[in-house]
């Protein structure tokens, strides 16, 4: 018996020893593939997006989480325009519930947002798997896994290097959709008898988003932006549910779109299946939004506050970038 | 859920092992059986209750078989009890096939708006497994099981269930029901084979199908050498993919305190088309060899057969005829085995030739190479014969791959008529079909790494020796293969998940 316990002993600090040099290793190796600056060249994914933790420490007060859907839909320099609130959109392409909470983890690094608004059409995604969740988790602890790839590209040179985020984006994180495709399709947003069923591992994984947003005082505005493909009455009835269950601020701008926000169907999407708002589309959503945000969340105005000089620079940047597009498509 | 995914690797796994392994010796037979099912619930979901009533129908007809001594009796419940399973099988896993057939002979432009089955996971691996207890208990080679649970367990078993291999009821039922706890040894040796499983599918076999799933998908504007090499890797690709999800299911098996067969030995050292299929998919050759060709090539009525053919003064064909047949069988068999369709049965066929070329030109060969004094034992010549099968076998991978099947003879042509070595180099072709230079140097060195274990594999037990090492070396090992996966696997960003081929079937 004395034996067997020494053995089972023996046998439990190996594995545990293992465990830590695994563990050890991983840890290195994160550090070593990990970008060393905040940009596309550097090998940070989806830097327009990520460029936030170039700001200035907590000078964003609100920022848009959620996928492609997201980061066409919402123009934080119209809303800087209209309401001087300094926002930023962080979502990105085939984002899922748990990616959000990854990113959510990396905007609390660097700023503390009093607004999230999240585009809930994610809710919905088929990539969001217990593996996908898992795997979120596991690029949170070690970073090697999310950045493993960089071991084509990556330079002796470069891995001594400090980490060094410089890359300003100008846009806040927005992606400008520039293409004007009518969308021809059927209308959308057709009642439907029952709302569609969330999946469970989603569902836990929003109320870990909620309950991360409360710890952190920050207050949550689930809000769709048009979107034919992915959207319709029974996820509107689902998300509805939901947010009357938690006790959110629920905006659906599928609805009545022409009446809110003068939606144009033949000018205002970027792709014939209405999937993404072009740069016209995502003025007018968020035109709507700082009325709303106005009249309802009581966010600062920084437009003539002297530490924000740089968005009003980057504002009149984006400005001319919409007058050329307008030319170039013959609306000037 | 499948065997590559973290959710089975990093969660399921464990909380099933560490279940197990705390649970009294008399309850882990259904510990595993609950897993089994558990995992059978989030492959196949509502599917788990079919799975579930095919088992008790199995368990049902093994005890009816036991306690009746009449011969007739015995023989109507066993082919009553296979139609059933094959009836099931074609139900679930033809559905849409026979739904496209119907379509396409009665013109119907519209889909019926049948809606799918849901095919239960494993379906093909685990009617076979219980066809082969039937009959095992039919022919006297096994007692039927009691206890349903414990025939669950052996038709369930969560290793095995997605890509098999298939296994006899005497060889793993005990050992599942009354499964000991394995020793240190045992569960690191079982933890290497994990890894290098891991490995296999997710550097090697995940990567290779960027390439081979682009080339093949314009295959009508690839040029000969692009298919030549989409071909070639996809050999090795199949061979990695299959042979490292059998890999990691006979590791977790031995976690366990089970061992597996192994379904793989070496196959491209084979140097006959019959020797290859003794070497690849070795269960699956098995099964076909003891459940279609032996009952059929011993049955009464072909035995009856080849006495006719005998009085009638044909002896050589009495004795080649009932051979061929039996072959036809198992390829047929084998064939459509791997699924839906006519291409499944002229992959069957194109081996069921080749077999049988091989029994019929054997002894015209040894003669001629005797006329000529050609020795046949070297290893110039063992090379030669290497080549040859692995050339077979080339063809018979584009047979297996091709997306149409009217694309094979297209493919075929192609590859012999339009080779040109500097297709390879001009831009848009090698560089261009998903893999940069990083990605085929993993690949080379990967490949190469795979055919020295092989080749190590030849002379000695490489797990065996590997044991007798130090543990500083075996530690080593396992965190080269773990790190390995974790930087050079094909997974993450700009990767698509790559379920397991076989896992389809």
């Amino acid at each position: 018996m004395h034996t067997d316990q020494q053995r089972f002993w023996r046998h439990s600090i190996r594995t545990g020893c293992f465990l830590l040099l695994v563990t050890s290793l991983l840890l290195a190796l994160s550090w070593v593939f990990a970008p060393r600056g905040n940009d596309a060249g550097s090998g940070t994914r989806h830097a327009e997006q990520r460029a936030f933790s170039a700001e200035r420490r907590n000078s964003i007060d609100l920022f848009f989480l959620g996928d492609s859907s997201a980061f066409a839909g919402f123009s934080p320099l119209e809303l800087w325009q209209k309401s001087g609130i300094a926002s930023w959109v962080a979502a990105e392409p085939d984002e899922t519930m748990s990616g959000v909470e990854t990113m959510l983890k990396q905007v609390l690094k660097t700023q503390h947002p009093k607004m999230i608004v999240l585009e809930p059409s994610l809710l919905f995604s088929s990539s969001e798997t217990a593996s996908r969740i898992l795997i979120s988790r596991m690029k949170d602890a070690f970073s090697v896994f999310e950045y493993h790839d960089r071991w084509k590209t990556i330079r002796l040179q470069e891995i001594l290097q400090p980490q060094d985020a410089a890359y300003h984006n100008h846009r806040k994180g927005q992606h400008l959709y520039t293409d004007e495709i009518a969308y021809q399709g059927k209308e959308w947003m057709v009642p439907s008898g029952q709302p569609e069923s969330i999946r469970l591992a989603v569902s836990a994984e929003l109320r870990s988003f909620l309950d991360t947003c409360r710890q952190n005082h920050i207050r949550v505005v689930l809000m769709n932006v048009p979107n034919a493909s992915a959207w319709n009455s029974a996820r509107h009835d689902a998300v509805q549910k939901l947010a009357d269950q938690y006790q959110i601020p629920y905006i659906d701008l599928n609805l009545n779109r022409e009446a809110r926000l003068g939606l144009d169907a033949d000018t205002d999407f970027a792709d014939r299946y209405g999937q993404h708002l072009n740069y016209r589309g995502a003025g007018k959503v968020t035109r709507f939004l700082a009325r709303w945000l106005q009249a309802n969340a009581n966010l600062p105005d920084h437009r003539s506050d002297r530490r924000y000089r740089q968005w009003n620079d980057d504002n009149l940047r984006y400005r001319q970038e919409l007058e050329a597009l307008d030319t170039a498509s013959g609306r000037n | 859920m499948t065997y590559t995914t973290p959710v089975f690797l990093l969660a399921f796994l464990p909380a099933a092992y560490a279940v197990w392994w705390f649970s009294p010796a008399r309850f882990r037979g259904y510990v595993l059986l609950a897993a089994s099912l558990v995992f059978y619930w989030f492959c196949s979901g509502r599917m788990t209750l079919a799975f579930v009533l095919t088992g008790l129908l199995v368990w049902a007809a093994g005890l009816q078989m036991e306690r009746t001594g009449n011969a007739g009796r015995r023989q109507c419940i066993l082919a009553s009890a296979v139609i059933l399973l094959t009836a099931l099988l074609l139900i679930f896993k033809y559905s849409v096939f026979f739904e496209t057939a119907l379509r396409t002979v009665f013109h119907f432009r519209e889909a019926s708006g049948m809606e799918p089955l849901l095919v239960p996971a494993g379906i093909s691996f685990y009617t076979l497994n219980a066809i082969g207890y039937l009959a095992d208990l039919y022919y006297g080679r096994a007692k039927a099981m009691h206890n349903p649970a414990r025939l669950l367990l052996w038709l369930s078993f969560f290793p095995q269930i997605i890509e098999g291999p298939f296994v006899r009821c005497n060889e793993t039922s005990a050992a599942l029901w009354n499964s000991e706890r394995p020793d240190y040894q045992h569960r690191i040796m079982a933890f290497q084979l994990i890894c290098w499983g891991l490995f296999k599918k997710r550097v090697l076999a995940d990567r290779a199908e960027i390439f081979t799933r682009t080339v093949f998908a314009a295959s009508g504007s690839s040029s000969g050498m692009m298919l030549l090499i989409a071909a070639l890797l996809y050999t090795l690709q199949l061979y990695a993919d299959f042979s490292g999800c059998i890999d990691i299911a006979r590791g977790a098996a031995e976690l366990f305190g089970v061992r597996l067969p192994p379904n793989f030995q070496q196959p491209f050292s084979a140097r006959s088309v019959a020797e290859f299929w003794r070497r690849w998919h070795m269960s699956l050759g098995a099964w076909t060899r003891d459940y279609v060709f032996y009952p059929l090539l011993l049955s009464r009525p072909m035995q009856k057969f080849c006495l006719r053919l005998q009085n009638r003064n044909w002896a050589g064909l009495a004795r080649i005829a009932p051979l061929i047949t039996a072959l036809f069988a198992a390829w047929m068999v084998t064939g459509l085995w791997h699924g839906i369709g006519f291409k499944y049965f002229v992959y069957g066929m194109y081996y069921f030739l080749l077999s049988a070329a091989g029994i019929l030109l054997e002894t015209p060969a040894a003669r001629f190479c005797a006329a000529v004094k050609l020795n046949r034992d070297t290893p110039f010549w063992y090379g030669i014969q290497r080549i040859r099968t692995f050339g077979f076998v080339l063809i018979g991978m584009i047979l297996f791959r091709v997306n149409r099947l009217s694309d094979y003879p297209v493919i075929l042509v192609r590859i012999c008529t339009d080779l040109h070595i500097k297709d390879l180099f001009r831009a848009g072709t090698l560089l261009n079909a998903g893999l940069d230079r990083g990605d085929w140097l993993v690949l080379a060195a990967g490949f190469a790494v795979l055919a020295a274990a092989g080749h190590l594999q030849m002379r000695t037990a490489v797990r065996s020796a590997l044991a007798r090492r130090p543990a500083a070396v075996q530690w080593g090992v396992e965190l080269l293969l773990l790190l390995a996966v974790v930087v050079f696997g094909a997974y993450g960003h700009g990767y698509l998940p790559v379920s397991p081929i076989y896992g389809q079937f």
